[in-house]
């Protein structure tokens, strides 16, 4: 991607949504930093793009009853159902 | 039947519905459950008890699921296209590069994050991904690989990945957006 100093909203997105999947480089971050501060959309999907994550984590902890909170009160306990 | 052996049997639709999510193809599923059976049923002394047999079992079963990745390693790698022609980013943005519409505000993540039917849609919205964007977001969510070694385990190339988890993610941004924040927001 030919790097600018502005990005629009649609470089934006794709920057925030590829730092869920690799560490992005000082420079790009900073663009990022720089279009959220005026950028009342962008920082709403980046709030949104925050939910999601934490989301998995907490559907991550769901599936593993390791966890203390109760899967949704799905059969977790081994034994307690009959089929 | 042991009283062990019953209980890991009775995990096996919960087992399996993580297996389908993950392969996207009921019978490497099929295949990935029965052999998590077989060797918890081989070995069940290796069972110590410090863990729930639930998590247990999805430690093995994570396991047999990328063998079969391996296993069907060209299927995977060449089943990417025709499946999601449609892009979102051009229904998102004007030519311009400005959104469409301005993303919803969904609150404070705490009151999605605590309710139990949250993350049932979260979950439908996931099992709604198309196929080859649902297995590599799974095995970046579930399987916690890193992108790196989901390229290596499916030949998918890093370029063709990144646009894969681009679009997965958007996707259920927006399948969340339609059927957990808009409604949300309508009753409050």
């Amino acid at each position: 991607m030919p790097m600018r100093l502005k990005l629009t909203c649609r470089d934006t997105t794709r920057l925030v949504l590829e730092g869920e999947d690799r560490a992005l480089p000082l420079g790009e971050r900073v663009l990022v930093r720089v279009h959220l501060g005026y950028c009342r959309g962008c920082r709403r999907f980046n709030q949104q793009v925050s939910l999601m994550r934490g989301a998995m984590a907490g559907w991550r902890q769901l599936a593993d009853p390791a966890d203390d909170r109760d899967p949704a009160g799905q059969r977790t306990t081994p034994g307690s159902t009959d089929a | 039947m042991s009283e062990f052996a019953r209980q890991v049997q009775a995990l096996r639709p919960q087992l399996l519905r993580y297996a389908r999510n993950q392969l996207r193809n009921d019978a490497w599923a099929e295949d990935a459950v029965s052999e998590t059976l077989l060797a918890a049923l081989e070995k069940p002394q290796s069972y110590t008890g410090a863990a729930q047999l639930k998590t247990w079992l999805v430690g093995i079963l994570k396991h047999k699921v990328i063998d079969q990745i391996r296993r069907h390693r060209r299927e995977v790698s060449t089943t990417s296209d025709d499946e999601d022609r449609e892009d979102l980013d051009d229904l998102l943005f004007k030519p311009n590069g400005h959104w469409q519409e301005t993303p919803a505000d969904w609150g404070n993540p705490s009151a999605a994050l605590g309710q139990r039917q949250f993350f049932e849609v979260l979950e439908a919205c996931m099992e709604h991904l198309p196929g080859q964007q649902g297995r590599v977001f799974m095995m970046r969510e579930w399987l916690e690989l890193d992108t790196d070694e989901i390229c290596k385990e499916t030949g998918v190339s890093a370029t063709n990945l990144f646009v894969l988890l681009h679009r997965a993610r958007l996707r259920l941004r927006d399948c969340l957006q339609v059927n957990w924040f808009a409604g949300q927001r309508a009753q409050t």
